[in-house]
């Protein structure tokens, strides 16, 4: 059981992770929050769901497909709420944020309708068994991915001057419009990326629980706050380190506590973090 | 919004009054008295969650669970004791203001995003706790059957009877928070909401200040929330969620921060949406998102509002970029203009 | 003394910006404290209203030792400040921002507020006549039912001062109260403080206007790079070589 909960956790915190990041990234930017995350990482869902559905079963296609919406969904978030409103009190954009939650989830349901929908499953049978329990070869392809975003986007900030330009921006802004970056364009492609990324574990999430609703993001949107919270808002090996972390812990927790609680936990860490620890366990890091 | 000249506002204010108590009759259909009735305890919701973002600036998405815990507290209080409304409404008043208080003392000196995470959170954890505490609140099933008010044998199970009891409440509650407005009281939030470090350097407490509106405000809002469970007499806890926070947001948001007619208009208008626009069906629930992003990028204030939460604070400086190079000293002169 | 400051320290980072700093305050007097930019003396104000506390070094007001107390209490002490770039309620209106300066002398809380009782009809008078009286002082009445941001940049100066003076406050802290005046209107300004000096108020002046210095300060206080490099009166201070330094560099030999 426990080695199972292990597995559960590290697959479910690979997901967990990659949202962090994408809230780290605007973070580490601008100084704010999208509240909206969550909902491009449903419509992330959908756009795969549509791909594999009416298209061709096609995995990757849908990943692309989800990652492209999420792009484009981050760039109209930015602009709305974040360019629109320079120079305003941060409060004012997260609130924009909080209507585009609304908007897109209801948006969904108008459209898609608001019953769950079932994913077609991909590689759900298990792949090996470890210490008594079945990992399922979805499960590998997920952590796989997953790690294998983390070290594209490691390449992206190290070794692209795209990268520099973002690391720059977020840790100096007046100097780094000062050396020539654009500012401007730097935000808005992050901005996109964060979009992408949580869209990209849609798709994923999509397969892995097999059901899509548009209501399914609020509850990812929050944990990956949550963890990125708790591995440390500034920094992105933080927010690797949050999810990892909130899954596991969440998945253990299990053991303790009746599964309707098992959500409960990652609220309860939010608040506890937050009160005591709001630099998240590593503490205040610049951007790495 | 326009203004009014003092004669003129009382004559305004007594119409309006007319108007409202000659409702029922003026409406006919209970359908519409409902409604109204409604719109009453939305306006008491608003209205409180205004007493927190409007003049302290915190922003809170928790409301909809102090909403549940007042409808709850005296739901079960009348259910299992046999107590009548007029002593659980009040006992679950001061309850939700007690966890009001200690949520508050807790998470007020989070700054500004992080607190609408922790109420946001808050809330989850109310509902989760709803929802699984089945010895208590009969978790997802809900509490049914909460028992109708009634004073001396008069029953308030008619609507509009129901509308008046409501009206009045309503009345009251923003009656106080009109003096409390315009007290000492309401100055130092006011100020807290302007210039937290001056209003400290003034003398005011502002840590405590934010305690107090927020508990103030919880105390409203149970009030409210007990009156809809004997009012609509079935609750459950996906009635008292992240849309009724998000909704009550809303309503403040587009009515007016900061004033005291802002969140009635809020109410009133966002009450009316579904009933307006039932012709667009399911996109119906689209324009509340709508309504809330347009709201802040076209008037941050609201309809009604009094400006000053979304002005930058003195001495700030814009992240003010364009597509040439930024220029440092015009950038020193920008700082501290109008958004 | 009714203000003594021994050895406070502030670091920012790696910045020191107030060094071991000490000075004394008399009673009744106008005490200048000069210095050039990012001298610490703005950081000193901060550290004695508490509003960012020092890292060491006492503050004493009357004897009692202050500096780890909130804001709010530094206040209701007696210490009321403006501040160097204007903090004030800009869309409340001017009447209102005086008002709100008047906190700490009254009690009504939440029940006078709703209730309207005899405590707060008393207090609402008072207070709304005592500030009528100020704004007349300052020469704002006019404006009084102004958002306070409408204001001209030198009104708002006025009225932050006027805030401040309406705590009753015995003594004052001002950050560079006369910055972007004209002639004229420091002329005034001076005329402004000579009153409030001889109506028994205490004043810590910090000020870059040579002229208004020399002219209303009984003590001066040099601070440069968080260290005070000297003190004493306008004539000692103006020919102190430390202090010439400071302001105009090394001399040439």
């Amino acid at each position: 059981m426990f080695t199972q909960q292990l597995v559960n956790g590290i697959t479910e915190g690979s997901l967990f992770a990659l949202i962090a990041i994408s809230f780290s990234l605007v973070w580490g930017l601008l100084k704010l929050v999208n509240f909206a995350m969550g909902e491009i990482y449903m419509f992330g869902a959908y756009a795969g769901w549509i791909v594999v559905s009416y298209i061709t079963p096609n995995l990757f296609l849908a990943l692309i497909a989800g990652f492209a919406v999420g792009w484009g969904l981050g760039w109209i978030v930015e602009k709305v709420a974040f360019k629109a409103l320079r120079g305003v009190p941060h409060i004012a954009s997260l609130v924009c944020t909080i209507g585009f939650s609304f908007l897109f989830k209801e948006i969904a349901a108008a459209i898609f309708g608001a019953q769950t929908k079932a994913m077609p499953s991909f590689y759900s049978s298990t792949a090996i068994v470890v210490a008594g329990a079945n990992v399922s070869w979805l499960q590998i392809f997920m952590v796989a991915l997953a790690v294998g975003m983390m070290l594209l986007l490691q390449l992206l900030f190290y070794g692209t001057k795209i990268g520099l330009g973002v690391r720059a921006v977020a840790l100096d802004y007046r100097t780094a419009g000062l050396m020539g970056i654009r500012v401007d364009r730097v935000t808005s492609i992050a901005f996109s990326l964060s979009g992408a990324l949580a869209a990209f574990v849609g798709v994923l999430a999509a397969i892995y629980y097999n059901a899509i609703n548009p209501y399914m993001g609020f509850v990812p949107g929050i944990k990956g706050f949550t963890a990125a919270v708790f591995g440390g808002i500034t920094s992105i090996p933080g927010a690797i380190l949050g999810g990892y972390l909130l899954g596991i812990i969440e998945n253990m927790s299990v053991q303790f506590v009746s599964s309707g609680y098992k959500d409960f936990v990652s609220y309860l860490l939010l608040i506890v973090f937050l009160l005591f620890r709001p630099n998240g366990i590593l503490g205040k890091k610049a951007k790495l | 919004m326009i203004s009014i000249s003092r004669k003129y506002r009382l004559v305004l204010q007594l119409c309006v009054g007319l108007l409202l108590i000659a409702l029922p009759y003026l409406l006919g259909n209970q359908y519409f008295v409902r409604i109204a009735t409604m719109i009453g305890i939305y306006v008491v919701l608003a209205s409180s969650l205004n007493l927190i973002i409007g003049f302290t600036g915190m922003y809170s998405l928790g409301h909809g669970a102090f909403y549940g815990i007042g409808a709850y507290a005296s739901a079960i209080l009348s259910l299992s004791l046999h107590w009548p409304f007029w002593v659980t409404m009040p006992l679950a008043g001061l309850f939700t203001a007690m966890v009001g208080a200690f949520l508050g003392l807790a998470t007020l000196r989070l700054r500004q995003t992080f607190l609408v995470f922790g109420t946001l959170a808050f809330g989850e954890i109310v509902r989760i706790l709803i929802m699984n505490w089945n010895s208590l609140t009969r978790g997802p099933m809900g509490i049914p059957g909460i028992p109708v008010p009634s004073l001396f044998g008069f029953s308030f199970k008619n609507f509009s009877n129901y509308y008046y009891l409501v009206l009045a409440f309503a009345a009251l509650v923003v009656f106080l928070i009109a003096r409390l407005y315009r007290s000492r009281v309401g100055r130092a939030w006011v100020a807290i909401r302007e210039d937290e470090v001056a209003a400290s350097t003034m003398g005011v407490p502002v840590f405590g200040y934010k305690v107090l509106a927020f508990t103030i405000s919880c105390l409203f809002t149970g009030l409210a929330g007990a009156f809809y469970g004997h009012f609509v007499r079935y609750i459950s806890a996906d009635q008292f969620g992240m849309n009724e926070s998000f909704l009550i947001l809303t309503m403040v948001a587009l009515g007016g921060t900061g004033s005291i007619i802002g969140p009635v208009i809020g109410a009133v208008i966002l009450m009316l949406i579904p009933e307006v626009f039932r012709f667009l069906a399911q996109y119906r629930s689209v324009l509340y998102g709508a309504i809330l992003i347009l709201v802040i990028v076209i008037k941050p204030e609201g309809l009604a509002g009094v400006k000053g939460l979304f002005v930058p604070p003195s001495g700030t400086a814009r992240f003010q970029f364009r597509k040439r190079k930024i220029d440092p000293a015009a950038e020193g002169q920008a700082g501290g203009g109008a958004a | 003394m009714i203000l003594e400051i021994r050895d406070l320290e502030k670091r920012f980072g790696g910045l020191l910006a107030v060094n071991k700093v000490s000075l004394s305050v008399a009673e009744g007097t106008t005490h200048a404290i000069i210095g050039p930019n990012g001298a610490g003396k703005t950081t000193l104000f901060n550290n004695i209203s508490s509003i960012i506390p020092a890292d060491s070094g006492q503050v004493v007001w009357r004897g009692e030792r202050i500096e780890r107390l909130p804001p709010q209490k530094v206040s209701a002490k007696g210490i009321s400040r403006t501040f160097q770039n204007i903090r004030l309620f800009g869309y409340m209106s001017v009447f209102d921002n005086v008002l709100t300066g008047t906190h700490n002398q009254y009690k009504s809380f939440v029940w006078a507020a709703v209730s309207h009782n005899a405590r707060y009809r008393r207090e609402d008078k008072e207070g709304r006549a005592f500030v009528l009286e100020i704004l007349e002082k300052v020469g704002l009445v006019e404006k009084r039912k102004e958002y306070a941001r409408n204001l001209s940049y030198g009104e708002q100066r006025k009225l932050e001062i006027a805030r401040a003076l309406a705590a009753r406050p015995q003594l004052l802290l001002l950050d560079e109260p006369a910055a972007g005046m004209n002639t004229a209107e420091t002329e005034e300004f001076d005329r402004f403080i000579r009153e409030l000096r001889r109506e028994g108020l205490t004043l810590l002046l910090i000020e870059h206007d040579m002229k208004l210095v020399m002219s209303l300060a009984d003590r001066i206080t040099v601070l440069d790079y968080g260290s005070k490099i000297a003190e004493g009166t306008a004539d000692e201070i103006q020919n102190d070589e430390r202090v010439i330094e400071a302001y105009l560099g090394k001399r040439r030999v």
